[in-house]
Protein backbone atom coordinates (compact mmCIF):
# COMPACT_ATOMS: atom_id res chain seq x y z
CA UNK A 1 0.00 0.00 0.00
CA UNK A 2 1.42 3.04 -0.51
CA UNK A 3 2.45 5.40 2.26
CA UNK A 4 -0.03 8.12 3.18
CA UNK A 5 0.32 11.82 1.56
CA UNK A 6 -0.08 14.95 2.51
CA UNK A 7 -0.09 18.78 1.64
CA UNK A 8 0.31 21.32 4.01
CA UNK A 9 -0.80 24.70 3.57
CA UNK A 10 0.47 26.98 6.23
CA UNK A 11 2.36 29.97 6.37
CA UNK A 12 4.87 29.52 8.98
CA UNK A 13 7.98 27.81 7.78
CA UNK A 14 8.83 26.39 11.16
CA UNK A 15 4.90 24.50 11.07
CA UNK A 16 5.42 23.43 8.09
CA UNK A 17 8.95 21.90 8.87
CA UNK A 18 8.03 20.11 12.17
CA UNK A 19 5.25 18.87 10.83
CA UNK A 20 7.80 17.38 7.83
CA UNK A 21 9.34 15.84 11.21
CA UNK A 22 6.84 14.25 12.87
CA UNK A 23 5.47 12.86 9.28
CA UNK A 24 8.94 11.75 8.57
CA UNK A 25 9.23 9.93 11.99
CA UNK A 26 5.84 8.65 11.96
CA UNK A 27 5.12 4.99 11.82
CA UNK A 28 4.50 4.43 9.32
CA UNK A 29 5.74 7.26 7.42
CA UNK A 30 3.48 9.87 6.08
CA UNK A 31 5.23 12.18 2.70
CA UNK A 32 4.66 15.39 2.55
CA UNK A 33 4.39 16.44 -1.05
CA UNK A 34 3.90 19.85 -0.78
CA UNK A 35 3.80 22.82 1.46
CA UNK A 36 3.05 26.40 1.33
CA UNK A 37 1.00 29.62 2.75
CA UNK A 38 -1.65 29.66 -0.33
CA UNK A 39 -4.36 27.26 -0.25
CA UNK A 40 -3.67 26.85 -4.21
CA UNK A 41 -0.54 24.42 -3.43
CA UNK A 42 -3.28 22.03 -2.63
CA UNK A 43 -4.43 22.30 -5.95
CA UNK A 44 -1.79 22.58 -8.44
CA UNK A 45 1.30 20.79 -8.76
CA UNK A 46 2.29 18.00 -6.07
CA UNK A 47 -0.21 18.74 -3.71
CA UNK A 48 -3.19 18.00 -6.05
CA UNK A 49 -2.53 14.46 -5.49
CA UNK A 50 -2.30 13.91 -1.97
CA UNK A 51 -4.54 12.29 0.11
CA UNK A 52 -5.17 14.94 2.62
CA UNK A 53 -4.83 18.37 2.91
CA UNK A 54 -3.25 20.04 6.44
CA UNK A 55 -5.00 23.31 6.17
CA UNK A 56 -3.97 26.28 9.01
CA UNK A 57 -6.90 28.12 9.78
CA UNK A 58 -5.71 31.84 9.71
CA UNK A 59 -8.27 34.12 11.25
CA UNK A 60 -6.92 36.64 10.04
CA UNK A 61 -7.78 36.17 6.44
CA UNK A 62 -11.00 35.50 8.27
CA UNK A 63 -14.09 34.22 6.11
CA UNK A 64 -11.48 33.40 3.33
CA UNK A 65 -10.14 30.85 5.64
CA UNK A 66 -13.57 28.99 6.03
CA UNK A 67 -14.53 29.71 1.99
CA UNK A 68 -11.16 28.05 1.02
CA UNK A 69 -11.96 24.86 3.21
CA UNK A 70 -15.30 24.77 1.91
CA UNK A 71 -14.05 24.45 -1.77
CA UNK A 72 -11.33 22.06 -0.76
CA UNK A 73 -14.15 19.75 0.75
CA UNK A 74 -16.21 20.43 -2.11
CA UNK A 75 -13.85 19.10 -4.27
CA UNK A 76 -13.90 15.78 -2.26
CA UNK A 77 -10.26 16.43 -0.48
CA UNK A 78 -9.70 15.25 2.81
CA UNK A 79 -9.47 18.12 4.86
CA UNK A 80 -7.15 18.07 8.42
CA UNK A 81 -7.79 21.71 10.00
CA UNK A 82 -4.75 22.57 11.87
CA UNK A 83 -5.08 25.54 13.60
CA UNK A 84 -3.93 27.78 16.34
CA UNK A 85 -7.82 28.44 16.98
CA UNK A 86 -9.49 26.02 19.90
CA UNK A 87 -13.29 28.21 20.27
CA UNK A 88 -16.13 26.49 19.69
CA UNK A 89 -17.92 28.30 16.63
CA UNK A 90 -14.60 28.13 14.91
CA UNK A 91 -14.84 24.46 15.46
CA UNK A 92 -17.76 23.34 15.12
CA UNK A 93 -18.14 25.83 11.57
CA UNK A 94 -15.02 23.30 10.29
CA UNK A 95 -17.27 20.22 11.22
CA UNK A 96 -20.25 21.84 9.24
CA UNK A 97 -17.90 22.29 6.14
CA UNK A 98 -16.92 18.84 6.02
CA UNK A 99 -13.58 18.63 7.45
CA UNK A 100 -12.03 15.40 8.65
CA UNK A 101 -11.13 16.39 11.72
CA UNK A 102 -9.88 19.70 13.71
CA UNK A 103 -7.08 19.66 15.93
CA UNK A 104 -5.71 22.30 17.71
CA UNK A 105 -1.61 23.18 17.70
CA UNK A 106 -1.38 22.96 21.08
CA UNK A 107 -2.35 19.28 20.73
CA UNK A 108 1.02 18.30 18.78
CA UNK A 109 2.30 15.17 17.16
CA UNK A 110 1.09 12.81 19.70
CA UNK A 111 -2.70 13.60 17.57
CA UNK A 112 -1.83 14.92 14.58
CA UNK A 113 0.02 11.86 13.34
CA UNK A 114 -3.09 9.49 14.30
CA UNK A 115 -5.36 12.16 12.71
CA UNK A 116 -3.34 11.60 9.45
CA UNK A 117 -3.56 7.85 9.35
CA UNK A 118 -7.39 7.82 10.74
CA UNK A 119 -8.63 10.33 7.95
CA UNK A 120 -6.63 8.45 5.01
CA UNK A 121 -8.66 5.60 5.47
CA UNK A 122 -12.06 7.51 6.34
CA UNK A 123 -12.36 6.98 9.86
CA UNK A 124 -13.00 9.20 12.81
CA UNK A 125 -10.43 11.33 14.63
CA UNK A 126 -11.22 12.77 17.88
CA UNK A 127 -8.91 14.72 19.48
CA UNK A 128 -9.54 15.53 22.84
CA UNK A 129 -9.91 19.41 22.02
CA UNK A 130 -12.52 18.30 19.20
CA UNK A 131 -14.28 15.78 21.85
CA UNK A 132 -14.84 18.73 24.69
CA UNK A 133 -15.84 21.24 22.05
CA UNK A 134 -18.77 18.38 20.93
CA UNK A 135 -19.55 18.02 24.81
CA UNK A 136 -20.46 21.16 25.02
CA UNK A 137 -22.25 22.12 21.74
CA UNK A 138 -25.27 24.14 22.73
CA UNK A 139 -26.77 25.10 19.47
CA UNK A 140 -30.28 24.35 18.53
CA UNK A 141 -29.51 22.05 15.50
CA UNK A 142 -26.75 20.39 17.26
CA UNK A 143 -26.68 16.74 17.10
CA UNK A 144 -28.64 14.78 19.72
CA UNK A 145 -26.50 12.88 22.09
CA UNK A 146 -27.30 10.25 24.84
CA UNK A 147 -26.06 10.65 28.52
CA UNK A 148 -23.27 8.03 28.18
CA UNK A 149 -21.86 9.71 25.04
CA UNK A 150 -21.00 13.54 26.70
CA UNK A 151 -20.07 11.99 29.72
CA UNK A 152 -17.43 9.85 27.52
CA UNK A 153 -16.81 13.17 25.79
CA UNK A 154 -15.96 15.24 28.30
CA UNK A 155 -13.85 12.70 30.41
CA UNK A 156 -12.13 12.09 27.18
CA UNK A 157 -11.57 15.97 27.10
CA UNK A 158 -10.47 16.06 30.45
CA UNK A 159 -8.12 12.94 30.88
CA UNK A 160 -6.54 12.76 27.01
CA UNK A 161 -6.35 8.99 28.19
CA UNK A 162 -8.62 6.25 26.49
CA UNK A 163 -7.40 3.79 29.27
CA UNK A 164 -8.39 6.17 32.00
CA UNK A 165 -11.78 7.10 30.77
CA UNK A 166 -12.33 3.38 30.50
CA UNK A 167 -11.21 2.52 34.26
CA UNK A 168 -13.73 5.10 35.25
CA UNK A 169 -16.69 3.74 33.50
CA UNK A 170 -16.03 0.20 33.78
CA UNK A 171 -15.92 -0.04 30.05
CA UNK A 172 -13.06 -1.29 27.44
CA UNK A 173 -10.91 1.13 25.52
CA UNK A 174 -12.93 -0.58 22.40
CA UNK A 175 -16.26 0.64 23.45
CA UNK A 176 -14.78 4.30 24.91
CA UNK A 177 -14.01 4.48 20.96
CA UNK A 178 -16.85 3.13 19.66
CA UNK A 179 -18.93 5.88 21.16
CA UNK A 180 -16.13 8.51 20.51
CA UNK A 181 -16.42 7.58 16.95
CA UNK A 182 -20.47 7.33 17.01
CA UNK A 183 -20.10 11.02 18.24
CA UNK A 184 -18.64 12.41 14.97
CA UNK A 185 -20.99 9.82 12.85
CA UNK A 186 -23.79 12.01 14.38
CA UNK A 187 -21.73 15.33 13.08
CA UNK A 188 -20.90 14.28 10.00
CA UNK A 189 -24.66 13.31 9.49
CA UNK A 190 -25.61 17.19 10.24
CA UNK A 191 -24.78 20.21 8.19
CA UNK A 192 -23.70 20.41 4.82
CA UNK A 193 -23.21 16.83 2.53
CA UNK A 194 -19.84 16.25 1.22
CA UNK A 195 -18.49 13.26 -0.10
CA UNK A 196 -15.65 13.20 2.54
CA UNK A 197 -18.50 12.80 5.25
CA UNK A 198 -20.63 10.09 3.07
CA UNK A 199 -17.06 8.03 3.07
CA UNK A 200 -16.67 8.63 6.89
CA UNK A 201 -20.23 7.18 7.45
CA UNK A 202 -20.15 4.17 4.88
CA UNK A 203 -16.95 3.69 6.56
CA UNK A 204 -18.55 3.24 10.02
CA UNK A 205 -21.78 1.38 8.88
CA UNK A 206 -18.67 -1.19 7.29
CA UNK A 207 -16.98 -0.96 10.41
CA UNK A 208 -19.74 -1.99 12.51
CA UNK A 209 -18.94 1.34 14.37
CA UNK A 210 -22.76 2.39 14.36
CA UNK A 211 -25.92 0.97 12.54
CA UNK A 212 -28.76 2.74 10.58
CA UNK A 213 -30.91 3.08 13.62
CA UNK A 214 -28.16 5.15 14.99
CA UNK A 215 -28.40 7.69 12.97
CA UNK B 1 23.01 9.92 8.83
CA UNK B 2 21.54 7.12 11.03
CA UNK B 3 19.86 8.44 13.74
CA UNK B 4 19.45 6.67 16.93
CA UNK B 5 15.55 6.61 18.49
CA UNK B 6 16.52 8.53 21.86
CA UNK B 7 18.12 10.96 19.89
CA UNK B 8 15.03 10.94 17.27
CA UNK B 9 12.85 11.80 20.16
CA UNK B 10 15.40 14.86 21.48
CA UNK B 11 15.12 16.40 17.97
CA UNK B 12 11.38 16.09 18.07
CA UNK B 13 10.90 17.47 21.43
CA UNK B 14 13.12 20.83 19.81
CA UNK B 15 10.67 20.64 17.16
CA UNK B 16 7.77 21.03 19.17
CA UNK B 17 9.20 24.23 21.10
CA UNK B 18 10.02 25.66 17.77
CA UNK B 19 6.79 25.01 16.74
CA UNK B 20 4.50 26.66 19.90
CA UNK B 21 7.45 29.43 19.37
CA UNK B 22 6.51 29.79 15.90
CA UNK B 23 2.40 30.03 16.64
CA UNK B 24 3.11 32.61 19.36
CA UNK B 25 3.00 34.73 16.48
CA UNK B 26 4.67 37.26 15.10
CA UNK B 27 7.79 35.67 14.88
CA UNK B 28 8.97 34.03 12.28
CA UNK B 29 11.10 31.52 13.28
CA UNK B 30 11.94 30.11 10.02
CA UNK B 31 13.44 27.11 10.25
CA UNK B 32 15.19 26.45 7.01
CA UNK B 33 13.48 25.99 3.57
CA UNK B 34 13.35 22.54 2.37
CA UNK B 35 14.42 20.98 5.59
CA UNK B 36 12.51 17.64 5.47
CA UNK B 37 15.30 14.86 6.91
CA UNK B 38 14.89 15.52 10.59
CA UNK B 39 18.59 16.31 11.47
CA UNK B 40 18.61 19.21 8.75
CA UNK B 41 14.94 20.39 10.78
CA UNK B 42 17.17 20.50 13.76
CA UNK B 43 20.25 22.12 12.38
CA UNK B 44 17.75 24.96 10.33
CA UNK B 45 16.22 25.44 14.02
CA UNK B 46 19.24 25.76 15.60
CA UNK B 47 20.82 27.95 12.62
CA UNK B 48 17.43 29.86 12.65
CA UNK B 49 17.71 30.57 16.29
CA UNK B 50 20.93 31.99 15.96
CA UNK B 51 20.27 34.04 13.44
CA UNK B 52 16.72 35.43 14.14
CA UNK B 53 16.75 35.42 18.25
CA UNK B 54 19.81 37.96 17.85
CA UNK B 55 18.12 39.89 15.39
CA UNK B 56 14.54 40.00 14.35
CA UNK B 57 12.93 38.36 17.19
CA UNK B 58 15.18 40.61 19.83
CA UNK B 59 13.64 43.63 17.89
CA UNK B 60 9.77 42.28 18.09
CA UNK B 61 10.24 41.46 21.72
CA UNK B 62 11.61 44.63 22.67
CA UNK B 63 8.74 46.37 20.83
CA UNK B 64 6.06 44.07 21.86
CA UNK B 65 7.12 44.37 25.47
CA UNK B 66 5.57 47.65 25.36
CA UNK B 67 2.27 46.31 25.29
CA UNK B 68 -0.69 44.56 27.16
CA UNK B 69 1.55 41.11 26.30
CA UNK B 70 4.69 41.97 27.87
CA UNK B 71 4.04 38.69 29.55
CA UNK B 72 4.00 36.05 26.62
CA UNK B 73 7.22 38.07 25.30
CA UNK B 74 8.76 38.23 28.53
CA UNK B 75 8.71 34.66 28.55
CA UNK B 76 10.14 34.18 25.32
CA UNK B 77 12.80 36.94 26.12
CA UNK B 78 14.02 35.59 29.70
CA UNK B 79 13.71 31.51 28.83
CA UNK B 80 12.98 30.19 25.13
CA UNK B 81 15.13 32.26 23.27
CA UNK B 82 17.98 31.89 25.49
CA UNK B 83 17.66 28.23 25.17
CA UNK B 84 17.22 28.23 21.48
CA UNK B 85 20.19 30.33 21.36
CA UNK B 86 22.57 28.13 23.77
CA UNK B 87 21.37 24.84 21.73
CA UNK B 88 22.58 27.37 18.68
CA UNK B 89 25.80 27.99 20.00
CA UNK B 90 26.36 24.41 20.84
CA UNK B 91 26.38 25.36 24.91
CA UNK B 92 23.55 23.32 25.22
CA UNK B 93 23.08 20.00 23.57
CA UNK B 94 19.53 18.49 22.22
CA UNK B 95 20.83 15.43 23.49
CA UNK B 96 20.85 16.29 27.18
CA UNK B 97 17.71 15.14 28.79
CA UNK B 98 17.69 18.54 30.86
CA UNK B 99 17.86 20.71 27.95
CA UNK B 100 14.88 18.33 26.30
CA UNK B 101 13.19 18.65 29.38
CA UNK B 102 13.30 22.60 29.88
CA UNK B 103 12.71 22.38 25.92
CA UNK B 104 9.62 20.67 26.92
CA UNK B 105 8.33 23.17 29.62
CA UNK B 106 9.12 25.96 27.56
CA UNK B 107 6.47 24.78 24.86
CA UNK B 108 3.79 23.82 27.85
CA UNK B 109 4.74 27.72 29.11
CA UNK B 110 3.55 28.55 26.05
CA UNK B 111 0.72 26.94 25.11
CA UNK B 112 -0.66 27.77 28.17
CA UNK B 113 -0.13 31.10 28.27
CA UNK B 114 -2.51 31.21 25.18
CA UNK B 115 -5.27 29.22 26.58
CA UNK B 116 -5.01 31.88 29.70
CA UNK B 117 -4.93 34.73 27.16
CA UNK B 118 -8.40 33.61 25.30
CA UNK B 119 -9.97 33.44 28.96
CA UNK B 120 -8.49 36.30 31.23
CA UNK B 121 -11.85 37.19 31.57
CA UNK B 122 -12.16 33.88 33.71
CA UNK B 123 -11.52 34.25 37.42
CA UNK B 124 -11.09 30.67 37.98
CA UNK B 125 -9.39 30.43 34.72
CA UNK B 126 -6.36 33.15 36.93
CA UNK B 127 -6.78 31.04 40.13
CA UNK B 128 -6.32 27.94 38.20
CA UNK B 129 -3.35 29.42 36.93
CA UNK B 130 -2.09 30.20 40.44
CA UNK B 131 -1.68 26.67 41.59
CA UNK B 132 -0.51 25.51 38.05
CA UNK B 133 2.61 28.19 38.11
CA UNK B 134 3.55 26.08 41.40
CA UNK B 135 3.16 22.67 39.87
CA UNK B 136 5.85 24.12 37.00
CA UNK B 137 8.26 25.77 39.42
CA UNK B 138 8.60 22.14 41.19
CA UNK B 139 9.30 21.04 37.78
CA UNK B 140 5.94 19.30 35.80
CA UNK B 141 4.83 20.05 32.47
CA UNK B 142 1.31 21.52 33.15
CA UNK B 143 -1.10 21.38 29.63
CA UNK B 144 -4.26 23.72 30.23
CA UNK B 145 -7.18 23.77 27.90
CA UNK B 146 -10.84 25.16 28.64
CA UNK B 147 -14.02 24.35 26.61
CA UNK B 148 -17.71 25.78 26.61
CA UNK B 149 -19.88 28.23 27.97
CA UNK B 150 -18.94 28.51 31.20
CA UNK B 151 -21.04 30.26 34.35
CA UNK B 152 -18.15 31.58 36.86
CA UNK B 153 -19.00 29.80 40.31
CA UNK B 154 -19.37 32.75 43.23
CA UNK B 155 -16.08 32.72 45.07
CA UNK B 156 -16.29 30.28 47.81
CA UNK B 157 -16.97 27.58 44.83
CA UNK B 158 -14.07 28.83 42.95
CA UNK B 159 -12.07 28.25 46.21
CA UNK B 160 -13.40 25.09 46.75
CA UNK B 161 -12.95 23.93 43.08
CA UNK B 162 -9.19 24.55 42.83
CA UNK B 163 -8.63 22.94 47.00
CA UNK B 164 -9.67 19.87 45.65
CA UNK B 165 -7.44 19.67 42.35
CA UNK B 166 -4.40 21.02 44.02
CA UNK B 167 -3.03 18.10 45.96
CA UNK B 168 -3.21 16.09 42.67
CA UNK B 169 -1.61 18.42 40.40
CA UNK B 170 1.08 19.70 43.38
CA UNK B 171 1.98 16.31 42.80
CA UNK B 172 2.50 15.79 39.83
CA UNK B 173 6.26 14.43 38.46
CA UNK B 174 6.71 15.93 35.22
CA UNK B 175 3.52 16.17 33.68
CA UNK B 176 -0.30 17.28 34.33
CA UNK B 177 -3.31 18.03 32.23
CA UNK B 178 -5.69 20.62 33.92
CA UNK B 179 -9.06 21.54 31.80
CA UNK B 180 -11.98 23.21 32.75
CA UNK B 181 -15.13 22.66 30.58
CA UNK B 182 -18.98 23.51 31.16
CA UNK B 183 -21.34 21.14 32.82
CA UNK B 184 -25.28 22.17 32.67
CA UNK B 185 -25.47 24.90 34.63
CA UNK B 186 -22.30 23.97 36.37
CA UNK B 187 -18.66 23.80 35.21
CA UNK B 188 -16.44 20.80 35.61
CA UNK B 189 -12.07 21.16 36.83
CA UNK B 190 -9.99 17.87 35.90
CA UNK B 191 -6.98 17.49 36.74
CA UNK B 192 -4.70 14.46 35.25
CA UNK B 193 -1.24 14.02 37.04
CA UNK B 194 1.61 11.99 36.41
CA UNK B 195 1.66 10.11 39.64
CA UNK B 196 -0.27 6.78 41.68
CA UNK B 197 -3.17 7.60 43.16
CA UNK B 198 -1.48 6.13 46.53
CA UNK B 199 1.02 9.36 46.66
CA UNK B 200 -1.83 11.93 46.64
CA UNK B 201 -2.84 13.25 49.54
CA UNK B 202 -6.60 14.05 49.10
CA UNK B 203 -8.23 16.63 51.22
CA UNK B 204 -12.06 16.34 51.53
CA UNK B 205 -12.06 19.83 53.18
CA UNK B 206 -13.53 21.43 49.40
CA UNK B 207 -15.90 18.68 49.05
CA UNK B 208 -16.90 18.47 52.68
CA UNK B 209 -17.57 22.06 52.28
CA UNK B 210 -20.99 22.45 49.79
CA UNK B 211 -23.17 20.37 49.06
CA UNK B 212 -22.76 21.93 45.10
CA UNK B 213 -19.34 20.46 45.12
CA UNK B 214 -19.04 16.79 43.51
CA UNK B 215 -15.63 15.11 43.37
CA UNK B 216 -14.98 11.78 41.59
CA UNK B 217 -11.16 10.01 41.79
CA UNK B 218 -9.49 7.99 39.12
CA UNK B 219 -6.45 6.23 39.99
CA UNK B 220 -4.36 3.65 38.56
CA UNK B 221 -0.73 2.88 39.23
CA UNK B 222 1.11 5.53 37.49
CA UNK B 223 -2.14 7.91 36.83
CA UNK B 224 -4.33 9.92 39.11
CA UNK B 225 -7.23 11.84 37.61
CA UNK B 226 -9.41 14.34 39.78
CA UNK B 227 -12.83 15.81 38.73
CA UNK B 228 -14.20 18.33 40.25
CA UNK B 229 -17.71 19.67 39.89
CA UNK B 230 -19.51 22.79 40.53
CA UNK B 231 -23.36 22.51 40.13
CA UNK B 232 -25.35 25.35 41.70
CA UNK B 233 -28.58 24.42 43.77
CA UNK B 234 -31.47 25.28 41.99
CA UNK B 235 -32.90 28.65 44.44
Amino acid sequence: MDPVSIVIVDDHPAIVDGVRAWCAAADPPIVVVGAGREPSVAVCGAGAAADIVVFDLQLETGVLSFHAVGRLVAAGRRVVVYSQAADDATVLRCLELGVSTYLTKAEGREHLIPALHAAARDLPYVSPALGGVMAGDRRADRPVLSDREREVLLAWFESDSKNLVATRFGLSVKTIDTYIARVRIKYAEVGRPASTKAALVARALQDGLVDLDDL
Amino acid sequence: MQLGFAHRLDLLTLVDLVVVVAVTGGFQLAVGAGGAALDRVADAAIEAARRQATTVTTEEVARQLHDDREERYGRLRDSVLPLLRGIGEGTLSPADPDVQRRAALEAARLRRLFAEESDVADPLVVELGSVVDLAEQRGAEVRFSATGQRPVPPPAARAALVDVIAPALLAARRSARVTLSAAGAGVLVGVVADVGVADVEMTDAGAAASPEISTVVVGTEQQTWVEVRWTPSAS
